[in-house]
């Protein structure tokens, strides 16, 4: 195995994070549609699991992603009946990809792995999911109106669980998601860090 | 390892119900996010902008603009994470208290900019302004508070090596 460096520089260590994350943020923007594809189907699989039938269908719309549920909706113009359309951002949870790729490409040769990089990605999928999945069923709960939100028999206790696993879906996961991950494909660079604690 | 994983999440866990719940919302998450609102239209002004402030709005007085210091503008869930894993980390706990302190201080400072930033960028387009609020900000509040957290692991005291701690924490 690799031994990394000796000295550890934290500032140069973080420069090469800013200089990398331009690159990343615009190759992750540019093939965001692509990104989308693996949380976009585990949301349909996992809201389909916790509600039955829920999500009939999903598309791709540009960079966002469209949910064509089962729940009915009364048109506006009150000329007739149409499945309940949730278009949701995907980004907003997936801003942390090129964080990650830039904080692995970061470190020193010694510690780079091809390998480490996919696998990393790989796993901050199933968080993307999970905000889609809250964030659609927040949509239908307490965004389209009663009439939408009554078709989903949830109340009590389901509704709080789902408004908090939104929150958290928004606010925390994406950076705990992030750290976490780079903090496991990274292990001997924060053993470095941590054995060169107090210089 | 996963000791120092345990106490994380169950630290950043406890910190996020208590800033969800109202007693949360009223002593600690609304007073900050109203004096963050404060200071960032005191900076905003000095740049020549006749503001009104709101509770957590900042209104530009010319142009009607307005911007909100929402959930995750804040900078309390940076401090949430910072706070959960200094906890974690194993440290005298009178380091833990400064870390926790002037990290809190260092991750406000930045979301200063950010706030002040993207008034001026929400003010000048739009577009511009989604992008970096959403995305480009977000990605630096993280960095931002990663790297407190590893300048914070590099200023401890060394110990002698049979009390070296963080074994257990990064190598179990």
């Amino acid at each position: 195995m690799p031994s990394p460096p000796e000295n550890f520089s934290l500032s140069g260590y973080f420069l090469r994070v800013l200089l990398w994350l331009p690159v990343f943020f615009a190759l992750w923007y540019f093939l965001s549609g692509f990104f989308n594809i693996v949380p976009g189907l585990a949301s349909q699989w996992l809201a389909n699991i916790l509600y039955n039938g829920l999500v009939v269908q999903i598309e791709s719309a540009g960079r966002h992603i469209e949910y064509i549920t089962s729940l009915k909706m009364q048109a506006a113009d009150g000329a007739g009946v149409g499945n309940v359309v949730v278009t949701l951002n995907p980004l907003i949870y997936s801003w942390n990809i090129p964080v990650l790729l830039a904080l692995c490409f970061a470190v020193h040769d010694s510690l780079f792995s091809n390998a480490r990089v996919v696998l990393a990605i790989a796993a901050l999928f199933p968080l993307h999911a999970w905000g889609l999945t809250a964030e659609l069923f927040a949509t239908v709960l307490f965004r389209q109106g009663t009439a939408v939100a009554e078709q989903v028999d949830y109340s009590g206790w389901q509704l709080e669980a789902v408004a908090m696993a939104y929150q958290f879906g928004y606010l925390m996961l994406p950076v705990i998601g992030a750290v976490s991950i780079w903090f496991l494909a990274n292990r001997q660079l924060v053993e470095q860090l941590m054995a060169n604690k107090g210089r | 390892m996963l000791r120092f994983f345990m106490i994380f999440l169950a630290v950043m866990a406890a910190l996020f119900t208590l800033e969800l719940l109202p007693v949360g919302q009223r002593y600690f998450v609304q007073p900050l996010t109203a004096a963050l609102a404060d200071a960032s239209a005191f900076f905003i002004a000095l740049f020549g902008r006749e503001l009104i402030v709101d509770g957590d709005i900042i209104i530009d007085a010319a142009t009607g603009f307005a911007a909100q210091i929402a959930a995750g503008c804040n900078g309390i869930e940076a401090m949430i994470l910072l706070t959960a894993a200094i906890v974690a980390f194993p440290a005298p706990w009178r380091y833990k208290l400064w870390g926790i302190v002037l990290g809190a201080i260092g991750i406000q400072a930045l979301n200063l900019v950010r706030i002040v930033s993207l008034f001026y960028l929400g003010l000048w387009h739009k577009e511009a302004f989604e992008w970096a609020h959403l995305y480009i900000w977000q990605a630096l509040i993280m960095l931002d508070t990663l790297l407190v957290w590893m300048v914070w692991i590099r200023y401890l005291p060394r110990q002698p090596n049979n009390q070296e701690p963080p074994a257990d924490a990064v190598t179990a």
